[in-house]
């Protein structure tokens, strides 16, 4: 009897704890879903120079949201839902750097809206660039047919720094552009991606690439023959290294060679004599 | 772009091969009145012009064996201001003048650069310098995020050029006793390491990414606007951005406190831990500030900061303390013995370092891994406070240890057409 009233004692007392804890809780929850509401109001009016403190909301969330992927998931969206709206570039400039944080896949669509956007685009690449999923990678693919100048610049580099396999054939053909940064460009994320086939194309556009993108092309070969020797095709590296080692300039020519001795396994590398 | 088929000194024996009887030759080029053969010059170029530019470039042009030929800034009150002091060093009028880097990396002749500009600009100014062939002397800190530190090291890797980062109190000699006491075991056991962040009062409103109200831009020959803005984001110009205290606090263009002294003090402490090539292993997140911890048990501090900069080594049987004011107190003072330092933080010895290294060939003091390694320490602390919890820092790998969301903040995605890859 004792026994039984104890433990209803002790459940009364565990529930009293438990409704006493969410009373204070809940203002608190509360209060920062307001906080977070009104961040998100401020969003719409939100330009160059307003005061950011009244977004820091937002930050705070995405912090707090580090081991609730619920939390984490409902914020993305949100944010999404925020960057299709009609808000000033400074706010989606804004939330981009919010959705590079922890932005998934399903935010993917609305980010690669605005990589055709000139204004725009190297935000939607700063948050692409940091979103792990694949479908990050297959928008900034799909960009690549439907940009031009310095946005495809931008997007080429994004390709590169992200190892696309998958755009090697995409970005071989821009070797030829006569825009000579979409080729440089091109050259250097064939290079960063550094497959055999990207090697391929690289030792063609080396051999024939006009004066004023020799160096980008050696740096690319350089860039391309260093990953193919770390995922170890070694054979493909000392081919790149073998064919710069011939090139007139001289720096090229030193690195070229340096290649070749680390590639050997030679810990003592040639330096430049002044 | 030009190619490097000649070098310059191969030019300068060919020229003087070919002028057999010149009329006039001053001394200077001789060799006579102090300065050095131009067979035997460094020919350097200057890239950012601003206050720091300027003292460093005076420390260069004290030295007889630099020529210094051209100055770069995307600002033309600063490009004047350098170019008449380099001309009236040398009593002419020679000095070349560039808006973009990318011209002076493409003149030939230019054997090495300073590369003083903003924070924002170190590690792409110092890519396309290596890329170009050049030899580099480079401003701390030398990148803003992980990921440029490491493009930076394997670049000058790449193409085997000369490095020395702006940490010059590892040419200020008691700095680098008190670092000697810490590695040869004379303070015991290192237990504790104090590196200085900068002052707080510099960076009120902490590390942030404020945007200000938009006005005028001005004419590109008066600053160029696109190019000092660089890789990072764009936002409409306001001048408040181009001033050093402004843009020294801001996430897209500086590491804030951390790396503003950090660079320096970090970098003095994991020299003295032997930790040149590696790096803390777990960051803890302590009241505001950030306590790294070492595979070898070290602990390294960052404390808030005051002046004058300073660094403490703590071990198991003694500690040292110096300072930018001269101060230096050791535990036991036998420690001291009679030893007499000076003041300051002058570069002049880490600039002549780099020049001997030049010829050399050899490793400067302060060489490309262990500057990254130390700002990049000061980089994962300040991604601790974005994030507000502990890390843990595969050293090995420069990735956070099963922690996919802090890794996102190691990079950052250049605006064209600058790229780090």
């Amino acid at each position: 009897m004792f026994q039984t009233n104890g433990k209803k004692l002790v459940g009364l007392l565990l529930a009293a704890v438990m409704v006493a804890l969410w009373g204070a809780g809940a203002p608190m929850a509360g209060a920062a879903d307001e906080k977070l509401d009104k961040a998100f109001d401020a969003l719409k009016t939100y330009d160059w120079g307003t005061d950011r403190s009244v977004l820091k909301p937002i930050e705070e969330a995405i912090v707090a949201s580090h081991k609730d992927a619920a939390a984490k998931k409902k914020l993305e969206m949100r944010l999404a839902e925020a960057l299709k709206s009609n808000v000033s570039q400074a706010a989606k400039d804004y939330i981009c750097r919010q959705l590079s944080l922890i932005g998934s896949a399903d935010c993917v669509p609305a980010v690669a809206e605005l990589l055709t956007d000139e204004k725009l685009s190297h935000m939607a690449r700063y948050a692409l660039e940091r979103i792990p999923d694949e479908e990050a990678v297959a928008a900034l693919r799909e960009a690549l047919g439907k940009t031009s100048g310095k946005v495809k610049v931008g997007v080429i580099n994004s390709l590169g720094v992200r190892r696309d396999a998958k755009s090697v054939e995409a970005l071989t053909a821009l070797l030829a552009d006569q825009d000579g940064e979409i080729a440089s460009a091109a050259a250097a994320s064939l290079g960063a991606i550094g497959t055999v086939e990207s090697a391929k194309a690289l030792t063609e556009f080396q051999a024939k690439a006009p004066e004023k993108l020799q160096l980008a092309a050696a740096d690319a070969c350089l860039v391309c023959a260093e990953r193919l020797a770390a995922a170890g095709n070694k054979a493909e590296a000392m081919a790149l290294y073998k064919l710069l080692a011939k090139s007139e300039i001289k720096h090229v020519k030193l690195a070229a060679t340096r290649g070749m001795l680390a590639l050997a396994g030679k810990k003592e590398k040639p330096t430049e004599k002044q | 772009m030009h190619t490097n088929r000649w070098t310059r000194r191969q030019f300068c024996q060919k020229m003087l091969g070919a002028l057999a009887a010149p009329a006039i030759v001053p001394a200077t080029a001789l060799g006579m009145g102090g300065r050095a053969a131009p067979s035997e010059r460094i020919v350097m170029g200057t890239i950012g012009c601003g206050s720091r530019g300027m003292d460093d470039m005076q420390n260069f042009l004290a030295n007889a064996d630099v020529q210094m030929v051209a100055v770069c800034d995307v600002q033309a009150s600063k490009r004047k201001l350098a170019k008449a002091a380099v001309d009236k060093y040398y009593g002419n009028q020679d000095c070349a003048t560039y808006r973009d880097l990318r011209e002076l990396l493409a003149r030939p002749d230019i054997d090495a650069v300073l590369i003083a500009t903003g924070d924002n600009w170190h590690t792409m100014a110092t890519i396309l310098a290596a890329k170009a062939g050049k030899d580099i002397y480079c401003e701390k800190p030398m990148s803003v995020v992980v990921a440029e530190g490491r493009a930076l090291c394997t670049a000058v890797e790449r193409y085997g050029r000369i490095f020395q980062c702006g940490t010059q109190r590892r040419t200020v000699d008691r700095f680098a006793w008190a670092v000697e006491l810490a590695r040869s075991g004379k303070l015991g056991q290192l237990k504790t390491l104090y590196a200085e962040m900068a002052p707080a009062e510099w960076f009120k409103q902490g590390h942030h990414e404020i945007t200000l109200p938009p006005e005028p831009e001005p004419p590109k020959e008066v600053l160029d606007w696109d190019l000092w803005l660089g890789p990072a984001p764009w936002r409409p110009f306001n001048p408040r951005y181009v001033q050093r205290h402004f843009w020294m606090a801001h996430r897209d263009f500086a590491g804030g406190m951390l790396t503003e002294w950090g660079s320096h003090t970090a970098d003095l402490c994991q020299w003295a831990n032997d930790a040149d090539a590696t790096g803390p292993v777990e960051f803890e997140l302590a009241e505001g500030t950030v306590i790294a911890h070492y595979a070898n048990g070290v602990r390294l501090f960052f404390e808030p900061g005051k002046w004058p900069l300073h660094v403490r080594f703590v071990g198991t049987e003694g500690e040292v303390y110096v300072d930018d004011d001269g101060n230096v107190e050791a535990k036991p003072q036998s420690l001291l013995a009679d030893r007499r330092f000076g003041k300051g933080y002058p570069q002049a010895n880490h600039v002549r370092n780099f020049l001997d290294c030049v010829k050399s060939r050899k490793q400067p003091a302060a060489p490309a891994e262990g500057a990254h390694r130390a700002n990049s320490a000061c980089q994962v602390a300040n991604i601790c406070l974005q994030l507000g919890r502990s890390l843990r820092w595969d050293p090995a790998t420069e990735r956070f240890v099963n922690d996919p969301e802090a890794d996102r903040l190691l990079s950052r995605a250049y605006r064209p057409p600058w790229s780090l890859i």
